[in-house]
């Protein structure tokens, strides 16, 4: 299949810039550079798409908050001060 | 590592005293930068009660981050007692030119790397399809997808064990924390380009695991 002129030179723009545009660090006009390659290069789409759902997927491994560590900790640092405290 | 306290010997005056500040998680960046700096130095002059608002505030969340480099639940919390033991005595050697948070992070985070390169590394590799959490196609309320959900973390929290040390910090300070690309740099005591070009190697090292 015949590419396009400058598909080069795009593929090259695109595999350097494609964490800044996971991470949405791009301009308007580069990340639309970045998309219409994107569209027509098999493994610069397929890479572009599993690091979009990896970044995805990792926000999802965050813990909820709480305190119960907090107090753990806090208990921890009084009993530090008191054992330094008392020589 | 600059600003890494080194331990001091002596105890620490304490003072307990009221009407600190108060904010909501959803207060601007300002605000908070400014109570912020007024539990530091508070904190600085010994006043307990101020660090230990700074312990509430950031205490569960650097667990979670060491949590992914130590063998154990217990291991963990000792690693982030320790943390906040040394970030405490060593107080004074914060001059505030980070945010608190990401001095104490990397206090925690390099007492938890320094723990997980004393490991072997684990020896298998789990595949996993390149299929993310979000989506599937069905309800998330039924039984079967969050059994499914419930695999394909387990999967991808097997992975990320898999990564180096350094690459699993920035990935996990960045995509899983959500810190900024400057904050979880300032953690790692890299310049900001280096730290951009090893999470991106983190991440194609995190989907090759995956993919395998």
């Amino acid at each position: 299949m015949g590419r396009r002129p400058g598909f080069h030179v795009d593929h090259m723009h695109s595999r350097r810039r494609l964490r800044a545009y996971v991470d949405g660090e791009l301009s308007t006009g580069r990340r639309r550079r970045i998309e219409r390659h994107a569209e027509e290069c098999e493994d610069c789409g397929h890479l572009l798409a599993s690091l979009q759902r990896l970044r995805r997927s990792l926000a999802g491994l965050r813990a909820p908050g709480g305190d119960r560590m907090a107090r753990r900790v806090i208990s921890r640092l009084r009993t530090d001060h008191r054992e330094r405290a008392s020589g | 590592m600059t600003g890494t306290p080194t331990g001091c010997d002596a105890p620490r005056p304490m003072t307990m005293r009221i009407g600190l500040p108060r904010s909501t998680p959803a207060e601007d960046l300002d605000g908070g930068l400014a109570r912020e700096r007024v539990l530091v130095e508070r904190a600085r002059a010994g006043d307990q009660a101020a660090f230990e608002v700074l312990v509430r505030e950031h205490a569960d969340r650097l667990y979670a981050v060491v949590l992914r480099f130590v063998a154990s639940a217990d291991e963990a919390e000792e690693a982030t007692q320790e943390a906040f033991v040394r970030a405490w005595r060593g107080i004074d050697s914060f001059h505030g030119r980070s945010r608190f948070f990401t001095w104490l992070y990397r206090i925690g985070v390099n007492e938890a790397k320094r723990r997980a390169e004393r490991r072997p590394p684990p020896g298998r590799e789990v595949p996993l399809e390149d299929q993310p959490l979000e989506d599937r196609p069905d309800s998330d309320t039924a039984p079967h997808h969050r059994a499914e959900q419930a695999e394909l973390r387990d999967r991808l929290e097997d992975a990320l064990s898999r990564l180096s040390p350094d690459h699993r910090a920035t990935v996990v300070l960045r995509d899983v924390e959500g810190l900024s690309t400057h904050e979880a740099a300032e953690v790692l005591g890299l310049k900001e380009r280096a730290f951009k070009s090893r999470l991106h190697r983190a991440r194609l090292a995190l989907r090759e695991i995956l993919e395998a």
